[in-house]
């Protein structure tokens, strides 16, 4: 059964079709790729599950909800966890307290419960502490738990978002370009970490990734855009083999290699 | 029909002066992106300026007049390489709060805080135009003006420059591409800025008295004007001013001439309720949320709230003072007060600090408090812990509005919005004097709980001394839950914290109320502390006061706000009688903080303790763990 189904969607950036009538859908427990050239619309169609943005038309199906009736701090409720392309962290806060506010949407005492520091609060608090640190231990993270994550190096804040994400038990987690920037060591760390997402916590995966050897190594299947434009899906080795991919990636190389001339 | 024709020609003569100064904030906005709040108080210095020439040196009036407009064209450029350090927006805003201080205070101290009369260009005897009746002066305010927006046009149009401009407003990397020297040109919209607001200051003197508020009031009002006309539009912010002038005119004329001042203000939060674009702006549309601020970084929120130590640090002292002191009621009389004031900036820190919007108007809420709590023990019969409480609530549910209004509003609005708030309450209590009793003020009661009176200053200490306390322990709470790092993370990034399901219009409104409580309940025991309150006490300065002890003491810290209400109240004590002496040192204090040394004085702290602690422990190596290890690598390697 399909967890995440998406139907025709399409929407526009004053005059650019950044998504034009896309289609794929999401199997419970499978991890699936999408890639696609730069400029693709990879991150909008993160931004359109997250419901940053609003698509013209077509329909985001989660758990056969309707998605698009969610605004976007309900979503993580319903059970989707995200990363940005271009990290968000609360980069003046501890790594503790950035997957403290992770799980800000399964805490649920009121104001005075908080303000006066009564019991209930204290035990929550105790437990989402519990469950930061068993997170933080997963990903070697233990060490910097109470810096703060601006001083932390690149790779570590990636791992800290994709932490970050995990820490509130999403049934699906949005990754997006998770091992960016990453040398060798790192990507072999993160690709580790994302093969334990399916096996040891049963999480459904949605990523965009440039690295086509991670892809390969961890996708069920894979959809393939450009241009908004599904161009392709199919197991990793039907995309390798696809002449439409190849000619996407390859042209594209060509233009750029001309632009650089 | 003859006195509407009066009142719309009155309307454009003001208006036209509106216009002049509105355009002014706009060309260095559109430009460089920054606000200037130092911009009023910038053509009232250049405007003495002025005044010394024709007064004291004799010269014609002409020459005067373009001496003053060279001064106010370097004084413009100065102040863009002051700004310089500034990179965020909230600095700017409040390092042009700082200047606006500084300003005020050294013009208090060449001229004196008494209004001197300026003469007007033309003195000719007025004539009637089909009945109205128009002084040469007048016109030539208007001709002047016109004359004025069709060279900046020109300018605009066929000079390089001027084409170089227009380019760099719309897209900065392009203009710097094309090789066009954007230093200068930053310094050229500066002196233009500067010389639009000496002209204006100039036209402004003979209408009322010069003296260092001239132009305080007249910047709100440009303000309304430029948001009214789009704040990106020039011929939009010559209309924005031209019609606020009539609107104005037409509202003193057929309501009431009481309601002038405020009206801008009710304007202005119509405006940009409803249509923040303005009148011809185009529509800026922002396609998602805007990411992270670059100034996040600044903060430190690794450990939110006051430490355990420092908490028993501060209960010994504050218990030790008043036994030390016990006889000396000043020292105490100021103890008190800057207890007060600690609550007020704890408050105000969940706003600036944690949050991250801004508020100039704070000494408006804790007016609100102030009034409300007089009223309510005084006019009700409310006992003084019940009003203390009600004080709170209803300032709270004022910060309730002003966060749902603050939704909408980016940065810049909402600081204009906060200090035309704080302009126009001062104002409304000054005109509502059946319940206020304008300039004359009100008396508060002693406080009393049950049938303990506290009428000693010792008493007074130890009240509130235990709300401070309360304060201290409930904030302390907040910040390190659920709520206080919502705050943080919205403050951080937006997108990241809703993704992380933080609901970004709760938590900033949750913010404004706590905020405004806080200030409530400072309002209510300043009242009763005090015995006495006018509108006086919580002018615009205060708001300005307030702001700055935040950021002196240092924003997003508990002790930080502490101690800023501590310098706040401790400055004028020891600068007895001269206002301008301590005004400067805020404002001196606040500059070199905000642009070099961003967490206050409670950083301040921490660099000598960090110093502290090498010279002590010079063998401790080895023990560092990666938590001590911060910014040593700041890494932000993009794909
Ligand atoms: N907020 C926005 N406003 C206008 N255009 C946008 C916006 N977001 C994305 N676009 C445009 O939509 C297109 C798709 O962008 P998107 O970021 O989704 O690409 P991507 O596939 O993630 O690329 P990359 O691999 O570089 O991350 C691009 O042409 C981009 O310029
Ligand atoms: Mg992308």
């Amino acid at each position: 059964m399909s967890l995440l189904e998406i139907n025709n969607i399409s929407i526009s950036f004053v005059g650019l079709k950044a998504i034009d009538s896309l289609s794929f859908s999401v199997d419970e427990g499978s991890t699936v790729g999408l890639i696609g050239p730069n400029g693709a619309g990879k991150t909008t169609v993160f931004n359109c599950i997250a419901r940053y943005f609003k698509p013209d038309q077509g329909q985001i199906l989660f758990r056969g909800e309707d998605l698009l009736a969610f605004k976007p701090h309900e979503v993580i409720e319903k059970g989707i966890a995200r990363t940005f392309q271009n990290m968000e962290l609360f980069r003046s806060m501890t790594v503790q307290d950035n997957l403290l506010v992770g799980q800000h949407s399964r805490v649920n005492t009121g104001f005075f419960i908080n303000a006066f520091s009564l019991r209930k609060k204290k035990i929550n608090e105790s437990q989402i502490k519990d469950k930061a640190a068993a997170v933080m231990d997963r990903f070697g993270l233990t060490p910097y738990a109470n810096s703060r994550v601006i001083s932390l190096p690149y790779g570590i804040q990636k791992k800290v978002e994709f932490a970050r994400a995990l820490v509130s038990e999403p049934k699906l987690i949005l990754l997006d370009e998770p091992a960016a920037g990453m040398n060798p060591n790192e990507t072999e760390e993160i690709t580790e970490l994302i093969k334990q997402l399916r096996s040891v916590d049963g999480i459904t995966v949605l990523l965009v990734e440039h690295d086509m050897k991670l892809v390969r190594s961890i996708c069920d299947e894979i959809n393939v855009i450009d241009f908004g434009r599904k161009i392709a899906h199919g197991t990793p080795e039907e995309i390798s083999r696809n002449p439409q991919v190849i000619e996407a990636y390859l042209g594209r190389q060509e233009e750029n290699e001309y632009a650089r001339a | 029909m003859l006195m509407l024709g009066q009142t719309i020609f009155n309307g454009i003569v003001i208006g036209s002066l509106y216009a002049l100064v509105a355009l002014g904030l706009v060309i260095v906005f559109k430009s460089t992106n920054r606000i200037n709040f130092a911009y009023g108080q910038m053509a009232m210095f250049s405007t003495f300026i002025g005044y010394t020439l024709l007064a004291k040196f004799h010269l014609p009036f002409m020459l005067a007049f373009i001496g003053a407009l060279v001064f106010s064209a370097l004084l413009a450029v100065l102040v863009r390489n002051i700004l310089r350090p500034a990179k965020s927006e909230s600095s700017v805003i409040v390092a042009t709060l700082a200047l606006y201080m500084i300003f005020t205070a050294v013009a208090g101290i060449i001229w004196g805080w008494d209004p001197v009369s300026f003469p007007q260009v033309f003195t000719g005897e007025p004539f009637s135009v089909f009945g109205i009746i128009m002084r040469p002066n007048d016109l030539f305010n208007i001709l002047l003006t016109v004359i004025l927006m069709l060279m900046l046009f020109l300018f605009f149009k066929f000079n390089l420059n001027g084409i170089a401009m227009r380019a760099l407003s719309q897209n900065l990397v392009t203009t710097s591409l094309m090789g066009a020297s954007v230093n200068k040109l930053f310094t050229i919209t500066w002196a233009i800025s500067g010389i639009l607001g000496g002209v204006a200051g100039i036209l402004v003197a003979p209408t009322s008295f010069l003296d260092t508020n001239l132009m305080a009031v007249f910047l709100l009002k440009a303000f309304t004007a430029a948001v009214l006309g789009g704040f990106t539009s020039y011929p939009g912010v010559v209309i924005g001013g031209l019609s606020l002038g009539v609107m104005e005119g037409l509202v003193s004329s057929y309501i009431s001439t009481d309601l002038m001042d405020t009206f801008a203000f009710v304007l202005l939060i119509i405006v940009l309720l409803i249509r923040p674009e303005g009148i011809l702006g185009k529509r800026i549309r922002m396609l998602g949320k805007t990411s992270s601020t670059e100034e996040s970084g600044e903060f430190d929120s690794s450990r939110p709230g006051m430490s355990m130590r420092k908490k028993l640090a501060f209960l010994i002292v504050s218990i030790a003072l008043p036994f030390v002191f016990q006889g000396n009621t000043y020292i105490l009389y100021f103890a008190v007060l800057t207890g007060i004031y600690m609550i007020l900036a704890i408050g105000l820190d969940f706003l600036v600090g944690y949050t991250g919007k801004i508020s100039l108007g704070h000494a408006a809420l804790l007016a609100i408090g102030a009034y409300s709590s007089v009223i309510l023990t005084s006019k009700v019969g409310f006992p003084f812990w019940l009003a203390l409480l009600s004080a709170g609530i209803i300032t709270g549910l004022v910060g309730l509005l002003l966060g749902f209004a603050a939704l909408r509003l980016s940065g810049l609005y909402l600081a204009i919005v906060t200090l035309g708030l704080g302009t126009a309450v001062p104002q409304i209590l000054l005109k509502w004097d059946e319940v206020t009793n304008g300039y004359t003020g009100l008396h508060a009661a002693i406080p009393s709980i049950g049938f303990f009176i506290i009428d000693t200053e010792f008493e007074m200490y130890f009240l509130v001394l235990a709300i401070v306390i309360v304060t201290i322990i409930v904030t302390n709470n907040i910040l390190r839950s659920k709520i206080g790092r919502a705050f943080v993370a919205l403050r951080d990034s937006e997108a990241g914290a809703e993704a992380m399901g933080v609901q970004l219009a709760k938590y900033q409104i949750l913010a404004f109320v706590i905020s405004a409580f806080f200030a409530g309940i400072a309002g209510s025991l300043y009242a009763h502390v005090v015995g006495f309150i006018s509108p006086a006490d919580f002018s615009i300065w205060n708001s300005l006061l307030f702001i700055s002890m935040l950021f002196i003491g240092g924003v997003a810290s508990i002790p930080g706000a502490m101690l800023g209400a501590a310098f706040m109240t401790m400055v004028p004590i020891f600068f007895a009688g001269s206002k301008s002496i301590s005004a400067i040192l805020f404002g001196g204090a606040l500059l070199i903080i905000i642009l070099f040394f961003p967490s206050g004085l409670a950083g301040f702290y921490k660099v000598g303790l960090n110093i502290g602690k090498r010279l002590f422990s010079r063998n401790s190596i080895g023990l560092k763990g990666p938590a001590e290890e911060e910014g040593t690598n700041v890494a932000t390697r993009n794909k």
